[in-house]
């Protein structure tokens, strides 16, 4: 009892300590933002692009869609800007009007497609390296397959529609084209000119396995190599690709409507005698299944936004500072961390993320603390019961809890537990922390309170205490005063940990620091700021906490009660 | 208590049993504490009487027997009513650590009788004055001393308006000096008549002065009683004139897996130092033990308890209680205790043996040399 005397008065002087210096960072922080905030704003000019050499720089940001062959292409192209890697197209498109990115980098014909679509967009002429598109068959179609790379051969070549309408019964049949070769002329149609439809292709007349027909599956969520027309028919450069395949067989075919991710599958069930669906022929898929010629000329290349390009060479990038133009080699230091500073806070109302993103973070610290606090008290009651039952299941949870990396619990509630339930990702992340914010400090709840002297249990319910009122009256508050320290540690190891939620697509202020990192090049700011901001959240919340302590300390109670007394 | 006043029991107890792992701490015991007596407990340590104060109020369940309080069977009682109408006062104090002196004692009245606080307060505050600690009215546990906690933890007890009061060695962990501060706080609730009072002590002086009638507890029962002049000075008998002969005593459990044989020795030479007793008796002590600990009682059992005391006439008493089978050391065939017979026979001048439910008890008085 002696110790915890000691304790106790030892530690009645901290609180106000701790207050005085969060006002010190406190004022720092707002004198510091203010002065930024009052300096003009810097509208970030972009620098113009005329070659692919131009988007290499540091600080430029290539999108491209991950694990596509394109990606890597752009990744080897461009080692000095950023090439980041996007889930999917339609979000790349995105980026790249938002201003987020400055390029995108893709397969030649989409990209080709989307400028036709977007007069916004433009395509760089040069290409960042080749593509293999590829037509597939299981295994055992060697035969076919040969047929299949006959036929590219032929379509491929400079032969005129007439010349090869001779040679292969009409399976070149010229749609109003003066194109010299059937692909080039189905390439221009298809993703150079908006809006075609399929053109009429006779069946074969007198196929070779009738009855029998050849199954191909084209997918057709892919505009405009495959795609369903408003008649809900397939259409679409593949579709026409294999009726003329067809023909040049002179083969029945039964065309399967697919998804892209079936296509793979179904090839190595040999549910499907070819596979079309811009298929990337990569070394890892060849070991699975044939891969034919290409059929379609698809390197990677890069589209920019056109009001981006320039007609002349680049000479060196420059930005416009506030006033006057300066490359970023000539600005002083002093400049440049001012220009880093509008650049972090003030264009677009940046600051408006930090701010949202702290709201979040608190938002989230808060309830997982509420939640995790409840439930830290129901653990702490099932671990200290005598019943297996009880005692069991918490202890089986604290186990998991503490055992697995609290970004795994997060994705797992995120992506298994609560997908079917329609609650925001913030409360989600909540429940995560909270339940291990519960494991942790229900232990502590539990050390505190076994910790207690049985002897005063028992003068209590020798006084005539029941269970409950032993409890909240002389348990809890003891426990409290003991636990509060560690208690307080563990709020803010909680705060910090927030800083996980963005894998869940929520903007937290570490998500918001990532995002305008994202948009302004440069980590520096960004980074810092919220490392600040980080520090002095938890400070003021510490200092809350520690307000607690100095009231929960009986020695305080006397002092202010002045012989009121709180019983 | 006036003479002519009907004498009612307070407490009624009835074959009382209280078992730990199958240990029997309390075997039968009767019991009958009057309306307004006084009744000092005392006997050795292990005795049980901590484990019958307990009983009384409840803290430990019962195995078998009744209990009556105020004519009423406490079983159907509620637990609470009977402790409020039966305060406790510990061994450690057990003031609430986090509550002045004044809080300690309002906590009860107001969170159990509603007393509204200024009242409680009121109240407090008298019975601090009461117990001499109207000045520390806002002192927190830790910064009073152990008789001035002693003396706020009764008032604690006061604060309930108790019929009875249980006190469980009130001043056995206090320092010396206070030890009369406690008892005279005690003694002056026992002068004002109503109050029903039980006392375990090892104050003889105190027990002797205060009480109306004594008990004396051993091996699980009230062994005897009567007045304080019948227990201390004409003890009928043996057992009761041992212990009241007896000037200081020291008990060990002792566990073969645990057992310390050279902490052992020196607790044994801590007490043997303490009351000065012979070299050559020190060493006669230490050699007995050796020699029935690892060559008898470890051949059977784990497990023993060992008392050790010195009375008036500087006679060492030893006294062993182990379970097991029947076995006396003393006609033990087995030859394990031979080595230990014959030191026993040698310097032992009683040797008593005895079978108390499924124990059995082993009583040696080593002499004081000079006068043999
Ligand atoms: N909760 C318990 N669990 C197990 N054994 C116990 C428990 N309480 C008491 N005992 C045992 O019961 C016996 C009697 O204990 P008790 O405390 O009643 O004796 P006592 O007469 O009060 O002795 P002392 O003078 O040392 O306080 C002892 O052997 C003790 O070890
Ligand atoms: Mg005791």
């Amino acid at each position: 009892m002696r110790a915890l005397a000691s304790k106790i008065v030892g530690s009645d002087s901290s609180p106000l300590v701790t207050r005085r210096r969060n006002w010190f960072f406190f004022v720092l922080f707002a004198v510091v933002f203010v002065v930024v905030a009052s300096q003009g704003c810097d509208k970030g000019v972009k620098p113009p692009v005329h070659s692919l050499k131009d988007l290499n720089k540091p600080r430029l940001v290539v999108g491209g869609e991950e694990g596509t062959l394109s990606f890597r292409r752009a990744q080897e192209a461009f080692p000095l800007a950023e090439v980041r890697p996007f889930a999917d197209g339609d979000e790349l498109l995105v980026a790249l009007k938002e201003g987020s990115i400055d390029a995108v980098a893709y397969d030649r014909p989409y990209l080709d497609y989307y400028a036709a679509v977007d007069p916004d967009y433009f395509v760089l002429p040069d290409f960042v390296g080749k593509g293999f598109i590829s037509v597939g068959a299981p295994q055992s179609q060697r035969e076919l397959m040969k047929r299949v790379n006959e036929f590219i051969e032929i379509y491929r070549s400079e032969l005129s529609y007439d010349e090869m309408c001779n040679n292969w019964n009409g399976a070149f049949k010229p749609v109003e084209s003066s194109s010299p070769s059937a692909y080039q002329d189905m390439y221009e149609r298809w993703f150079k000119a908006y809006g075609t439809r399929l053109p009429v292709i006779p069946e074969p007349e007198n196929p070779i396995n009738p009855g029998r027909p050849y199954v191909i599956g084209v997918a057709t969520d892919n505009a405009p190599a495959g795609f369903q027309d408003e008649d809900g028919d397939a259409s679409g450069f593949e579709i026409e690709f294999v009726k003329r395949l067809a023909l040049f067989l002179n083969a029945e075919v039964t065309i399967i409507s697919d998804e892209y991710d079936n296509l793979f599958p179904e090839l190595m069930d040999e549910k499907l005698d070819l596979a079309l669906g811009m298929l990337d022929r990569t070394p890892d898929r060849e070991s699975l299944v044939l891969f034919s010629e290409s059929y379609i000329d698809s390197p990677a290349a890069v589209m920019i936004l056109q009001n981006r390009y320039s007609y002349e060479p680049v000479a060196s990038v420059s930005y416009a500072g506030a006033g006057a133009a300066l490359t970023v080699e000539d600005m002083t230091f002093v400049q440049r961390m001012k220009r880093s500073f509008e650049k972090t806070f003030i264009v677009d109302n940046r600051w408006k993320l930090f701010v949202d993103g702290l709201t979040n973070t608190i938002y989230i610290t808060v309830v997982a603390t509420v939640l995790g606090t409840l439930m830290a008290f129901v653990q702490c009651y099932m671990r200290r019961s005598k019943r297996t039952w009880l005692r069991y299941p918490a202890q089986i949870y604290i186990a998991i809890m503490q055992g697995t990396p609290i970004l795994v619990i997060l994705l797992v509630l995120y992506y298994v537990v609560f997908t079917r339930l329609k609650i925001s990702g913030e409360l989600v992340a909540a429940i995560a922390l909270g339940l291990n914010f519960a494991a942790y400090a229900g232990e502590q709840m539990r050390t505190g309170v076994d910790g207690i002297d049985k002897g005063l249990l028992e003068a209590a319910r020798a006084l005539g205490f029941g269970r409950f009122d032993v409890f909240r009256k002389v348990i809890f508050p003891i426990a409290c005063r003991r636990i509060m320290p560690v208690y307080k540690g563990e709020f803010i190891s909680l705060l910090k940990s927030t800083s996980i939620v963005g894998y869940v697509a929520i903007q937290d202020l570490t998500k918001a620091s990532d995002i305008v990192r994202g948009r302004t090049y440069e980590a520096f700011f960004p980074l810092i700021a919220t490392a600040l901001i980080y520090l002095i959240t938890a400070h003021m919340l510490a200092s809350g906490f520690a307000y607690l302590e100095y009231r929960l300390n009986p020695v305080t109670r006397r002092r202010r009660a002045k012989g009121e007394v709180s019983v | 208590m006036s003479p002519d006043a009907p004498i009612r029991s307070m407490i009624e107890v009835k074959g009382l049993c209280k078992t730990f792992n199958g240990v029997h701490v309390l075997r039968n015991l009767d019991a009958t504490i009057n309306k307004g007596e006084i009744v000092s407990i005392v006997g050795p340590s292990g005795a049980g009487k901590s484990t019958f104060l307990r009983c009384l109020n409840l803290l430990e369940t019962p195995d078998d027997g009744h209990i009556y309080v105020d004519g009423v069977d406490v079983d159907k009682m509620d637990v609470r009513k009977l402790r409020m109408k039966m305060g406790m006062v510990f061994q450690q104090f057990n003031l609430f650590p986090h509550l002045s002196a004044l809080e300690n004692i309002m906590l009860a009245p107001t969170s159990l009788r509603k007393t509204p606080k200024a009242e409680a307060k009121e109240q407090a505050l008298e019975l601090l004055d009461k117990v001499g600690l109207s000045g520390k009215a806002w002192a927190f546990p830790w910064e009073l001393s152990g008789g001035q906690q002693q003396r706020v933890a009764i008032a604690r007890t006061l604060a309930m308006n108790p019929e009875i009061i249980l006190f469980d060695e009130p001043t056995s962990a206090l320092d010396p000096t206070m030890v009369n501060e406690v008892l005279g706080v005690i003694r002056s609730l026992a002068d004002e008549a109503g109050m029903t009072m039980a006392i375990v002590t090892h104050e003889m002086r105190f027990a002797r002065e205060v009480s109306d009638r004594v008990f004396y507890m051993d091996q699980g029962v009230v062994y005897e009683e009567g007045s304080p002049e019948q227990i201390f000075d004409r003890p009928k008998r043996d057992r009761t004139r041992a212990f009241i002969r007896r000037v200081d005593t020291v008990r060990f459990e002792i566990n073969e897996d645990d057992f310390d044989f050279y902490r052992f020795d020196a607790q044994l030479d801590d007490f043997a130092m303490k009351h000065l007793l012979e070299p050559e008796r020190r060493q006669l002590l230490i050699d007995v033990c050796e020699e029935l600990f690892d060559n008898f009682f470890f051949t059977f059992v784990h497990q023993l308890s060992f008392a050790l005391g010195i009375t008036e006439k500087r006679e060492v008493e030893l006294r062993f209680t182990y379970g097991g089978p029947e076995v006396n050391p003393m006609v033990d065939d087995s030859g394990a205790s031979l080595f230990a017979r014959a030191i026993i026979k040698k310097n032992a001048s009683e040797v008593d043996f005895e079978r108390v439910g499924d124990e059995n008890v082993l009583e040696l008085v080593i002499p004081n040399v000079k006068t043999v």
